[in-house]
């Protein structure tokens, strides 16, 4: 069975019928969503069970030609329609196939054009299964591209007031990013070559090879003077694809498109960007950026690290600072993320496993998290912290699991968030003494931003929950703020399960990440060293 | 006194510069064509008058010419009047200032 | 220790283990309450019952195993090449501090059934109880340090949430989110020991750590931060100086709350670790903690002296009693200290039920109103004495052996010096606050005797009280013979005794004697800085609060007004750049072209005149042609 290309077409094939459907069938379009989003579900997790019998290497692989033409002088233009997943991205499709079911089940709140709503929401559903399955850099591409376009338009038709400026501003952002990683993917096709074929090749794992670069090539690390500005291109092209993903994460100082979005995003988008686009990133930087380009993954990763460390700290402080509980909320996935960065620029088997548990477990917790935001958004059309106090008196069992998602964010034990910040840290710690790659001084300052986020957690739910019950307003809020509907309960109650699941069986992904991490870091650490010694030369600057 | 050929030509050439001034002056549309045929008709007369003056071809080239002539430009006025009654109905005159028609 | 035998049992029998030692039936229990919504009585059964299950297990499952000292260990996840596992460890020292915490938090449960009668929620109070017990029980047995900071932040959460149990009392919601804070100050430490040690040792199981330092003692400086770092982890959770000020906080909580957790087992979990744990620390920071806690001791019971509300004054005395654990330690006397955590949890949880009891009767906290509970309740009193006896170290109780012999043990190890006369001194202070205590609750005689005494509250305070008494761990009143206990004492000679007696005594006739003490005068300077903990609390607001709130604000008036303004300002600048190509675009590009476009439109007007649409102008333009073409021709 192509397993993978039923989770990618699937949707797509949703998407169609709905566009049949007439507009009077408005009843059926979430359930339609909903349906795929558990059968995807369902596969991935089929995939995940099928794939911890044995977890080594890329299975359930599909390759075939998709593009094969002749250019006449330029040889011939060969893109395989290349899918296969691995320990790294087999968690993370499992958790996007989960997070689209919970915001196709959040999206009751959309009123406006459904059809349109479900067709893009279907469209990008398929959109991010196809990267995080793509081996072949231009199908990754293209999957890459056809996020952004559903997603400008579900933060712009659908989003709140002020939609326009932060739906522009997030298009303007990735598709920065995005252009850039053309050109470097443009600049890769034609300095790599199929060693079987002996043609050009997309195909990401050729890419990663170093033996199969055309030997005067730009990207070749052979090539005595593949310079650009009096700097290696090898070096070029790992920042303009690591800025590309920092913008997806994102990072300081790239951030500013998220916390615009997130507060004027409707509570499902919210919910598949925090839950989902931002994992993106991180994957990227794992598969593509330390993959293809490992010894300057190698080389900056001191800054690399350090960017980490300022996310996870700086972020953590705006979330301290914020008066809207989304926007608080938002930063404090900045902050979150950040411990990504700094596992994976550890480069080591801790750190990266770390991370990898950590977007998982992140994307666990910001979808409760939002949603949670959304439940009295809805209720009340106000989230600014100021505007309750005691909200655990006409809301307990809302309360319960704000305090579980509070609490699993800021990193309780036996919660899913702890694992992933802990690892992350000792990864980043062990670094210095495995392969001298950050300063010990990292983990600890990025140790602080644990504890500024329990202070912000604990201050919020302190200031919104606790005390005697008063509402901004007042009385007709009292009426409003009812507790949790049986929808609502659906949508909670197994992201909490999860958590805790997580939380206190940590081997459910570490089992079938390890392996794959493991190899992953010893070949890019091997590759690394290995290139900077044959780019010796240029390094010097 | 004899009557040459000039005289003749002196007399068509008034014909016909009289003609021209009604052609183009009068505001009656009707007057316009007698304009006309009253230049057509100096056309006939110079074709007469130089019929008796050529002696090598046939003398009767001429009078022919001048008969067709004739018989031509009664059947173009029998038109030319056919289409003044149609303006006449459809304009309410026929003052060929005011039938604009033709502009644009 | 030394003879550490690994077991590896199969599976099941490994689950049914874990089960036995009684994990399960508190975790089913917490479950239950937590999910569902029952009647009073019947929450309080299944309490009760979980605790009894677990209570059971453990005398019947777990006594036997104790003498072989034995590991178990079950395989947890794997991460590189490190296999990370849960491992449970049996010896005495953990089935004593079992024993206490079982026998103590049936004791609170019994309590809370009189305390907590007809709250809201009361279903909820009792899960996190049994949270706590299973999250403690479990800190208590497991032996590998990351499962341990798991289990060491779980009993923490239990404390946020029982002390921020009356969700609407400002007072309560503020300590708790404080204690939390304070203690996750602490955890980092923690953390930060855990990366020192992994990366030192590759392995987080302590027993594997232990026999790997005994290996190789050279690697001095990674001891050295790891165990500053645990320091602060456990000088945060046993509340002492610097990190002591959440715990006074902590008593907004329920009263039984603070005789569980915030006086016998949750605050000592620092005390414990450092038990297991001390084979890693240098002299250098045993001589740290050593001065330290000496400080927590005096500060504790200084402040003991001025406070008026009566679970304050238990509370610095917790403060100062830990204090004397950790300084136990410090001079390497590890066995002293568990006697001492063991011989304080059973006195101090008496006292806090006792004061439970009459602040439950009395509506008030302040020993100068609860004047009369001597005659009001005396039966409550007289265990309350026998506690509070305890407390000071009057012979007779199980207290004088550990105190008496936690002196002593630092006189015969260092002799006459300033830090051990320190210490006499604050048996002194110690003595004079908690008689302080006794003569105000002793005060009015004329109090009326409460008609019903209620089983739920007399039994768990008796009960309690008792355990204080000498012959629970000694069959000697003046010096420990244990028919259980495997801790060997030095013997204290006579003069030493009478000494320490003469002095418990002297604090006790000088309160008698001097109202300066027994009411000190608040508007004294002095008094006030002390009532209200030296200010401390203060400074750290000034110090780390309000700039870390004030760096926030600013850092987030960065990002709005510097970050974000960059980017708008380069998305500005585009456009505005956008709007002069368009400038130019329109008024130079297309004016050209509008140019030659009106030459030709000027042009062709010009023509068009002659088009008037006349008959006869047309009339007389063809014959100026025809005119023109016979002057062309000929």
């Amino acid at each position: 069975m192509n397993w993978l290309s039923i989770l990618i077409f699937l949707p797509i094939a949703a998407a169609l019928v709905l566009l049949l459907m007439p507009k009077g069938a408005a009843k059926v379009f979430r359930p339609v969503a909903i349906t795929i989003g558990v059968v995807q579900t369902i596969i991935a997790g089929i995939l995940y069970v099928k794939y911890l019998s044995n977890p080594q290497g890329y299975q359930f692989v599909e390759r075939y030609d998709w593009i094969n033409l002749n250019l006449g002088t330029f040889g011939r233009l060969n893109i395989d329609y290349f899918l296969a997943v691995d320990g790294l991205s087999l968690g993370l499709l499992l958790l996007s196939a989960f997070v689209m079911t919970i915001a196709a089940i959040a999206s009751s709140e959309i009123q406006k054009d459904p059809k349109a709503y479900y067709t893009l929401f279907l469209l990008l559903s398929a959109a991010i299964m196809g990267v995080f399955c793509a081996l072949d850099f231009f199908l990754f591409y293209v999957f890459y591209e056809l996020m952004l376009l559903p997603m400008y338009f579900l933060i712009g038709m659908w989003g709140g007031p002020n939609r326009e400026y932060a739906a522009i501003k997030f298009f303007l952002y990735t598709l920065f990013g995005s252009i850039f990683m053309l050109l470097v993917m443009i600049g890769l096709y034609f300095s790599v070559i199929d060693p079987i074929t002996g043609e050009h090749t997309f195909n990401m794992l050729y890419m990663m090879d170093a033996a199969n670069y055309t030997k005067d090539s730009y990207f070749s690390i052979f090539s005595s003077d593949a310079l650009l500005f009096n700097y290696p291109v090898r070096f070029l092209g790992f920042i303009v694809l690591f800025i590309a993903f920092a913008i997806k994460i994102p990072t300081i100082p790239l951030h500013t498109w998220l916390p615009d979005a997130h507060v004027e995003a409707p509570t499902p988008v919210s919910i598949i960007l925090a839950g989902v686009l931002l994992k993106i990133g991180g994957y990227g930087i794992i598969r593509i950026c330390y993959g293809i380009f490992p010894e300057a993954a190698i080389y900056f990763s001191y800054w690399i690290g350090l960017i980490g460390v300022i996310s996870i700290i700086y972020g953590a402080f705006i979330a301290l600072a914020s008066t809207d509980l989304k926007r608080m909320i938002a930063y404090s996935s900045i902050s979150h993320m950040g411990f990504v960065i700094l596992g994976i620029a550890s480069l080591t088997s801790e750190g990266v496993n770390g991370a990898i548990f950590q977007m998982i477990s992140h994307g666990v917790l910001s979808t409760m998290l939002f949603y949670l935001v959304g439940v009295i958004y809805q209720r009340v059309h106000d989230r600014e912290i100021a505007a309750f106090r005691g909200l655990a008196q006409p809301m307990p069992r809302y309360t319960m699991f704000v305090v579980i998602a509070f609490f699993a964010s800021l990193g309780l034990p036996g919660l899913s968030g702890f694992i992933g910040e802990a690892f992350t840290l000792i990864g980043a710690f062990k670094s210095a003494s495995v392969n001298a790659l950050l300063p010990r001084g990292f983990a600890i300052l990025a140790a602080v931003g644990i504890l500024i986020g329990a202070a912000y957690f604990l201050w919020t739910l302190q200031r919104m929950f606790f005390g005697a019950a008063r509402f901004k307003g007042a009385e007709e809020w009292n009426l409003k703020l009812k507790d949790l509907t049986a929808t609502e309960y659906v949508v909670l109650i197994p992201l909490a399960l999860i958590t805790i699941l997580l939380g206190v069986f940590p081997s459910l992904l570490f089992d079938a990440s390890n392996n794959t991490i493991n190899a992953w870091v010893h070949e890019t650490w091997i590759h690394g060293i290995a290139n900077l010694k044959s780019m010796q030369s240029l390094l010097k600057f | 006194m004899n009557i040459t050929i000039g005289h003749f030509l002196m007399i068509s050439a008034a014909l016909f510069a009289i003609g021209f001034y009604a052609a183009l002056r009068r505001r009656n549309i009707i007057l316009v064509l007698i304009g006309i045929e009253l230049m057509v008709n100096a056309a006939v007369i110079n074709l007469v008058a130089f019929a008796n003056v050529n002696k090598n071809g046939n003398a009767q080239d001429g009078k022919l010419m001048a008969l067709f002539a004739i018989v031509l430009s009664a059947a173009a006025i029998a038109l030319a009047l056919a289409i003044v009654v149609k303006v006449y109905q459809h304009f309410k005159t026929i003052n060929p200032d005011e039938v604009e028609e033709f502009k644009n | 220790m030394n003879q550490a035998i690994t077991y590896q049992v199969d599976p099941l029998l490994q689950v049914l283990n874990v089960s036995a030692m009684g994990f399960i039936m508190p975790l089913l229990g917490f479950a239950f309450l937590s999910l569902f919504t029952l009647k009073e009585k019947t929450v309080w059964y299944v309490a009760i019952s979980a605790l009894v299950a677990s209570f059971f297990s453990l005398v019947v499952f777990f006594k036997p195993l104790v003498h072989a000292h034995q590991y178990f260990t079950i395989s947890w996840f794997q991460i590189a090449q490190s296999n990370f596992q849960v491992t449970l460890l049996m010896d005495d020292t953990c089935f004593w501090v079992l024993t206490m915490i079982h026998l103590v938090t049936l004791m609170v449960v019994l309590f809370s059934g009189y305390y907590m009668k007809a709250e809201q929620r009361i279903e909820k109070y009792f899960a996190y109880i049994l949270l706590f017990f299973t999250a403690m029980v479990a800190l208590v047995m497991v032996n590998n340090l990351m499962v341990s900071y798991i289990f060491w932040e779980l009993v923490g959460f239990a404390s946020y949430a029982l002390i921020g149990f009356w969700r609407t009392k400002e007072s309560a919601i503020l300590a708790n989110r404080k204690a939390f804070i304070i203690n996750r100050i602490g955890d980092l430490g923690f953390l930060a020991a855990i990366f020192i040690l992994y990366n030192q040792f590759a392995t987080l199981n302590l027993q594997s750590i232990e026999v790997l330092v005994q290996q190789s003692p050279n690697n001095t400086t990674s001891l050295y931060w790891a165990s500053a770092a645990i320091l602060i982890a456990i000088i945060a959770k046993s509340a002492q100086f610097p990190f002591h000020v959440w715990l006074p906080d902590a008593m907004e909580g329920p009263t039984p709350v603070s005789a569980l957790i915030h006086a016998a087992t949750m605050v000592i979990a620092g005390v414990y670790l450092l038990l297991r744990i001390s084979f890693l620390f240098p002299l250098e920071v045993l001589l740290l903690l050593k001065y330290l806690s000496l400080f927590s001791i005096l500060m504790g019971s200084i402040f003991a002296m001025v406070q008026n509300d009566i679970k304050k004054i238990l509370a610095y005395s917790t403060i100062s009693q830990i204090g004397f654990m950790l300084f136990a330690i410090s001079i390497g006397n590890n066995q002293l200290a568990l006697f001492h955590l063991l011989t304080h949890a059973f006195f101090k949880a008496a006292l806090f039920l006792a004061a439970g009891a009459f602040i439950h009767e009395n509506k008030s906290q302040d020993i100068r109103l609860l004047k009369g509970v001597s005659k009001q309740m005396p039966l409550v009193f007289y265990a309350y004495t026998v506690a509070s006896a305890a407390l000071i170290g009057f012979p007779f109780t199980a207290a004088y052996l550990s105190k008496e012999g936690i002196v002593y043990a630092a006189f015969s190890q260092s002799g006459f010096n300033i830090t051990n006369v320190l210490l006499v001194v604050s048996v002194l202070l110690t003595s004079i606050y908690v008689s302080r205590m006794w003569f105000h609750l002793n005060a009015d005689k004329t109090a009326t005797k409460l008609q019903s005494n209620p089983l739920a509250m007399l039994l768990p305070i008796l009960i309690l009280s008792i355990a204080s008494l000498f012959f629970i761990f000694s069959i000697n009143p003046l010096h420990l013979e244990s028919m259980w206990l495997a801790i060997k004492l030095d013997h204290v000679p006579f003069v030493f005794s009478l000494g320490m007696i003469a002095m418990s005594l002297f604090g006790v006739l000088l309160v008698k004697y001097t109202p300066v003490i027994l009411n000190p005068n608040e508007s004294n300077r002095l008094v006030l800085f002390l009532q209200n903990g030296a200010y401390i609390d203060q400074l750290y607001e000034m110090v780390f609060v309000k700039p870390i709130l004030k760096l926030a604000a600013v850092l987030k008036w960065l990002d709005r007004h510097v970050v974000d303004a960059l980017v708008d300002g380069i998305a500005k600048l585009a456009i505005t750049l956008a709007k002069i190509s368009d400038w130019f675009d329109r008024k130079v590009i297309d004016g050209f072209v509008n140019l030659i476009a009106l030459i030709a439109k000027r042009f062709g007007d010009l023509i068009r005149i002659s088009q008037t649409g006349r008959v006869q102008t047309y009339f007389l333009l063809a014959l100026m042609m025809m005119a023109i073409l016979a002057w062309f021709i000929y």
